[in-house]
């Protein structure tokens, strides 16, 4: 591990406003996993700045970079184009079903009835990824899913801490 | 210089600085008298249509409260002496018992066509606008930039190895590698369906060089991003390497398709001056545009006098007053026309 590797995580770790500066700085970063211990430290520090989310949803090439990025976009003030990104990458069939099923989840935070088509749409596995994320991070569909049965869990939200997807 | 020669005369009048008197005669403009949608592409303007009851302009520049406004009233008064009857009536006071013929449309087609010479490098520099460019039938630019990336994009993705990685794999792999780090315990991730095969690929970035291209595709290009779905497809397949390809392509395309935009703006807003400058005029019209720049200049200077007076509560003119010998009959103003009235007469003449 790099000496970058661990500030990363020494930030990402920190749960501290005073380490938000240096981690959205972090998140453009040209090492992918410098770019997810950023994402995974916004998260856990609950920021809410969007512009950051918003360029990782334009831009991020890596996959386990957009799962959390697409867990963290449920919780900002995202723009239009932010939310086309999210709805292209849940449409997407191929798509590894956790990741769709946590666009959905995050679209269904902004727009609901757009985020409606796209459950409808999601094969029997992706469905019961998003049980699962819906059961974690509870959000506008806990109501119609959070209380059915799935197979997964929600590996993010464990990873980010259960207590930043409980809203007041 | 006319309509920037009486906002200059206006700014003098006030003892605007340097700043200011910009400020004011970009506010003199009024970009619909131009004609053309292209101009629309500089600031509104603040003060009504010329066409409005001459109660509701006198009216309104007796209001003015800045230099800003000042501008706005200065360019109203102008297009009004020039443009709406002003001039020919004046003209007509100034001809005597001679019938001044119907020359309306040609003065005020000179009015516009020295606006539009005037003012056409401040619009060549503002952004462009395309929904103008369409409305004047420019044809789009960049079309075959566009088509050309995308093909090089699809050559070029087409030329790399097949990647055998199975990426929801390595993505969960990667999470757990942080949890590790983190020391949270994560459960197993389930086994995904994994292929990282990239025939969608071809078809979501040839349809976007499928279509006629139109100047909302370049918008599209220009303010959006049309490759979405081909990075949802590429990082779907978990080809990093191709979502950083895209983007990269994205933003060099963008770079060079503002470009030609701008190149595209700036040539016809060039195309639309020199239109203006070869713009066929007669001697009588231009005499009696003549006579109403003149006037628009004197009358600017009357109008920043009586505003300056308010302004700074002196004594002075009233501004009402002011404003309403100067949207009235030109008849009662003759101290702003005769010095043309040998012109006019002459160019009677030799009609």
């Amino acid at each position: 591990m790099t000496i970058e590797h661990e500030l990363g995580v020494v930030l990402a770790l920190a749960r501290d406003a005073i380490a938000v500066p240096a981690l959205r700085d972090a998140a453009g970063h040209a090492d992918a996993r410098i770019r997810l211990l950023a994402q995974l430290g916004l998260a856990r520090a609950g920021d809410r700045e969007a512009g950051v989310v918003e360029d990782g949803l334009a831009d991020e090439s890596e996959l386990a970079c957009y799962y959390v990025l697409a867990a963290r976009a449920g919780l900002v003030a995202l723009g239009p184009t932010a939310l086309d990104y999210l709805a292209a990458q849940a449409a997407y069939e191929p798509t590894p079903a956790a990741l769709r099923a946590s666009c959905v989840w995050a679209l269904g935070e902004h727009e609901p009835r757009r985020a409606r088509t796209l459950v409808a749409a999601l094969d029997g596995d992706a469905t019961d990824h998003f049980i699962a994320i819906v059961r974690a991070r509870g959000g506008g569909f806990a109501a119609s899913h959070g209380a059915l049965a799935t197979p997964h869990v929600d590996r993010v939200a464990l990873l980010v801490g259960q207590d930043r997807w409980r809203r007041a | 210089m006319t309509l920037l020669r009486a906002a200059a005369a206006a700014a003098r009048a006030i003892g605007a600085t340097a700043e200011e008197a910009n400020a004011l005669a970009v506010a003199a403009v009024r970009p619909a008298f131009a004609g053309s949608p292209l101009w629309f592409a500089l600031p509104p303007n603040l003060a009504p249509d010329a066409d409005a009851p001459v109660g509701e302009l006198i009216a309104w520049c007796a209001e003015v409260r800045d230099g800003e406004a000042l501008g706005a009233a200065v360019g109203l008064v102008h297009e009004v002496y020039a443009a709406h009857g002003w001039a020919i009536a004046a003209a007509q006071a100034a001809a005597g018992e001679r019938v001044v013929p119907d020359v309306a449309d040609a003065v005020a087609a000179r009015a516009r066509a020295r606006f539009v010479i005037e003012t056409a490098s401040a619009v060549a520099a503002a952004d462009p606008d395309l929904a103008a460019l369409a409305a004047v039938a420019v044809e789009p630019a960049g079309g075959d930039l566009v088509r050309g990336a995308l093909a090089a994009l699809i050559d070029t993705v087409a030329a790399e190895p097949p990647i055998g990685a199975r990426p929801s794999a390595r993505a969960e792999a990667t999470l757990d590698e942080v949890a590790a780090l983190f020391e949270v315990a994560l459960p197993p991730a389930a086994a995904g369906r994994d292929d990282a095969s990239l025939a969608d690929l071809w078809g979501a970035v040839h349809d976007l060089g499928r279509h006629p291209w139109m100047w909302d595709a370049v918008a599209e290009w220009l303010d959006g991003d049309p490759l979405i779905f081909a990075k949802a497809i590429a990082r779907g397949r978990g080809r990093a390497d191709v979502v950083e390809l895209i983007e990269r392509m994205r933003h060099e395309l963008v770079a060079r398709l503002a470009a030609a935009v701008e190149a595209t703006w700036r040539a016809e807003v060039e195309r639309t001056r020199r239109v203006a400058v070869l713009a066929e005029s007669t001697p009588l019209a231009d005499a009696i545009y003549a006579l109403a720049s003149t006037a628009a200049e004197g009358a600017a200077v009357r109008l920043a006098t009586a505003a300056r007076a308010r302004w700074e509560r002196r004594a002075g003119e009233e501004l009402a007053t002011v404003c309403a010998e100067l949207l009235g009959d030109p008849r009662d103003l003759s101290a702003l026309w005769e010095a043309h009235v040998p012109a006019i007469r002459a160019a009677l003449e030799a009609t």
